[in-house]
């Protein structure tokens, strides 16, 4: 913010643009805390400082209402093939690809959200671009109940989940087995056999940031009911 | 004339995607490095320090993007009048 007093404007004078980084920089919290005092006692004396404090906050509540797109069906099919067609790794070095799994998965959440914010169209266009066409859907993961953390990471962003692919019938299926984890946000899943038993791995968040439930039910799981083969809450 | 039914509390949807359509356009006019604090933070509701380790800059840094891409986003989706960019 300037020198300049609230009585050198006239309420109807446009807010300098100086003024406004300014007042953005306090509306975010930038400055230290006395000088963050000041601004705000200077803002509140200033009716055009309330009134951009004001619009950053309508600014701010207009962006924290936009939902997300829902990833179209065929995005997801290609990310799953692309993710497939990743060497596997062996098992001993599953809990060893966690950290640089999460790291992938922060690069690859960073080009979505860069792309979602230039709008769903580049975010086909980007994905369609990048990742190879679909093949054929791989070989369910044999996996055992330790190592379901590890698999559920490297599973964000998989879409392999056969029926369960259907919104409907995967609410259904939870309803059945795991009330409590309808209204979770499905990251991602694959097909896989548990312990021997054949399963579908879903990785659901939690709604904490950080924190997945990773919930593994039968392959037929739906509105007639199924089995749950496991369930884990991370973070 | 017939008892019209209350109006359902959900928003128009044709608003809603109005309304996302505007915010990804006026985004899309953003530098690209303060879109992305914008959107992790303002959008995705990640915690500023959270984005920060994801960007792998500093807390400050992201504070600072978001401040410019709001005052930037403030003027452009009509809060703030033109003469202000």
């Amino acid at each position: 913010m300037n020198d300049r007093t609230p009585e050198s404007r006239g309420p109807d004078d446009p807010a300098d643009p100086d003024d406004l980084i300014g007042l953005a920089e306090l509306d975010a919290d930038l400055p230290d805390p006395a000088e963050a005092a000041a601004g705000r006692h200077d803002a509140r004396a200033d009716p055009r400082a309330a009134e951009v404090l004001d619009a950053l906050a309508a600014t701010r509540a207009e962006l924290g209402a936009v939902e997300e797109p829902e990833l179209p069906s065929a995005v997801a099919a290609r990310w799953a093939a692309a993710l497939a067609a990743e060497p596997a790794l062996p098992q001993d070095d599953l809990r060893t690809a966690v950290r640089p799994a999460r790291r992938r998965l922060f690069r690859r959440h960073l080009v979505v959200v860069a792309a979602a914010a230039a709008g769903v169209v580049g975010v086909v266009g980007a994905v369609g671009v990048l990742t190879p066409r679909p093949g054929p859907a791989p070989p369910p993961l044999a996996v055992s109940r330790v190592d379901l953390v590890a698999v559920a990471t490297s599973t964000v962003g998989t879409m392999d989940v056969g029926a369960l692919d259907d919104p409907a019938r995967r609410a259904a299926c939870l309803r059945a087995v795991l009330p409590g984890a309808v209204g979770e946000r499905l990251l991602g899943g694959r097909r896989v056999v548990l312990d021997g038993r054949h399963g579908v791995l879903l990785v659901l968040a939690t709604g904490t940031r950080g924190g997945l439930h990773v919930v593994t039910v039968d392959p037929e799981c739906g509105p007639a009911g199924g089995a749950l083969l496991a369930q884990v809450r991370v973070g | 004339l017939p008892e019209r039914e209350l109006a359902s509390p959900r928003p128009d949807p044709a608003v809603e995607v109005t309304t996302r359509m505007a915010v990804g356009e006026a985004l899309a006019m953003v530098p690209v490095e303060q879109r992305i604090a914008v959107v992790l933070v303002d959008v995705q509701g990640y915690p500023v320090a959270e984005a920060a380790a994801i960007l792998e800059v500093p807390v400050g840094t992201v504070k600072s993007r978001c401040a410019r891409g709001r005052a930037r986003l403030a003027v452009l989706l009509g809060h703030l009048r033109e003469e202000c960019r």
